[in-house]
């Protein structure tokens, strides 16, 4: 089985390369960008609800962050990096500013707290990135305990690391630094794994 | 860069600073590129992070974005000026190993090996390609006579990378050869010479090393002269 397209970010030049793909939406190719929607669309939606959490919100904020790949795919920088990247870093970032600006608005009212949605074990199986997964899985029980935690609170679970630092009662100093011991180690690792 | 700013880097790359930390991080990348550089590879994997999260869309979410896309007017991209002041930025703050921050004009030499020609552009894109390399990795040493030397090194792109700094010209008929170690004896990767490019060196194969040595103009069939530089990784 070929990993999804989502799941290997690097296949260039094809068809299902989102930087082929990217290249022409700033093009204004309409078709192109329907293309890219296919490919990147699971990858946000799924990133934004693992982060916001709630299904209506996601799909708001997955629409605002595909939308903005549309508007913006001119100013996206092959020099930073891979296509796939900078979608998921755009997603990203606007899930946790959505939680961010929810939560300040959510602490105002004093509104009791959303229970935990499901756990990394329990997405959903489809055959699509399940090779991805696994490896993402797998890779991440590599780290150490506070490396896992400190990646996955803040990336997954939307916090600030001084947030996370508190949550792990924990130095910022050890979490910055294990933040990046941690991503640096996945990165080897998913490397080496695919 | 200071260790206190340089400490952000991964809090960055996972969206984990607060707004404030985050715009002045931000005014911190715009001058450090080896620190751009380092967080791209730290987004890009925790982008890696994101795919694996990846469900499907509500079906209807398709129609509405690709209406949305068609009524909404696309930025235009940034002016060439700009660019070319980025690559010139990003290119020769990559010398800059471990991010010591050398001041242009003391000597930052940019070397290519003979058998490849690549206009800038190009090479700043082959640089750029390495980078973002999922497997991309850094690996920094000291240049013997002064200045320091940083292999960027992908197995995915069985290439290289080899940018050092503070070296002075070859002497008279001699030249910077450049070898690839830990696959048996070690092989010849091409001659380098002072340029205002880094070196791309292709089929690594299963080395885990590179030398660079000074050797006659006309070429050595083994590494004989004096060791200027190595730089090991792991398989």
């Amino acid at each position: 089985m070929r990993p999804s397209p989502a799941a290997s970010p690097r296949r260039p030049g094809g068809a299902g390369d989102p930087a082929a793909l990217l290249a022409r939406t700033a093009r204004g190719d309409e078709d192109a960008f329907a293309q890219l929607y296919d490919l990147v669309s699971g990858p946000v939606y799924g990133l934004v609800l693992r982060v916001v959490r709630d299904p209506a919100q996601a799909e708001e904020v997955a629409q605002e962050v595909l939308v903005e790949v549309w508007r913006t795919a001119a100013r996206y920088d092959a020099e930073r990096g891979g296509a796939l990247a900078w979608i998921m870093t755009l997603a990203h970032r606007r899930a946790v500013d959505r939680v961010r600006s929810a939560q300040a608005a959510a602490d105002r009212e004093e509104r009791a707290h959303r229970a935990d949605g499901p756990a990394f074990d329990a997405v959903s199986e489809e055959v699509e990135g399940r090779l991805e997964r696994e490896r993402v899985r797998r890779c991440l029980d590599g780290l150490t305990e506070i490396q896992r935690e400190s990646v996955t609170l803040a990336y997954y679970g939307g916090h600030t690391y001084r947030e996370v630092a508190e949550l792990l009662g924990t130095s910022l100093g050890t979490v910055k630094t294990r933040m990046r011991d941690g991503l640096i180690r996945l990165r080897d690792c998913l490397g080496a794994g695919s | 860069m200071t260790d206190a700013v340089h400490g952000l880097a991964g809090p960055y790359a996972l969206d984990a600073l607060g707004p404030d930390e985050r715009r002045d991080f931000e005014r911190h990348l715009d001058g450090c590129a080896v620190c751009a550089a380092e967080v791209g590879e730290l987004a890009a994997t925790a982008a890696r992070l994101g795919a694996a999260a990846a469900r499907p869309a509500p079906p209807a979410l398709r129609d509405r974005v690709l209406a949305e896309a068609a009524r909404t007017r696309q930025a235009p991209p940034r002016l060439p000026a700009a660019r070319a002041r980025r690559l010139r930025r990003i290119v020769p703050a990559l010398a800059a190993a471990a991010c010591l921050v050398l001041a242009t004009g003391l000597g930052v030499g940019w070397y290519q090996a003979d058998r490849r020609a690549e206009h800038a552009e190009a090479s700043s894109h082959m640089m750029a390609d390495m980078m973002s390399a999922p497997d991309a990795r850094t690996v920094a040493g000291s240049v013997t006579t002064g200045g320091h030397g940083m292999v960027v090194v992908s197995r995915d792109r069985d290439a290289a990378v080899v940018m050092l700094s503070g070296l002075d010209k070859a002497p008279a008929g001699r030249t910077y050869a450049v070898w690839l170690m830990g696959d048996g004896a070690p092989r010849p990767a091409g001659r380098m010479r002072v340029a205002d490019k880094p070196a791309m060196i292709h089929g690594l194969g299963r080395a885990t090393g590179i030398g660079v040595t000074v050797e006659p103009m006309d070429g050595s069939a083994e590494p004989a002269g004096p060791e200027i530089f190595t730089a090991h990784w792991t398989g």
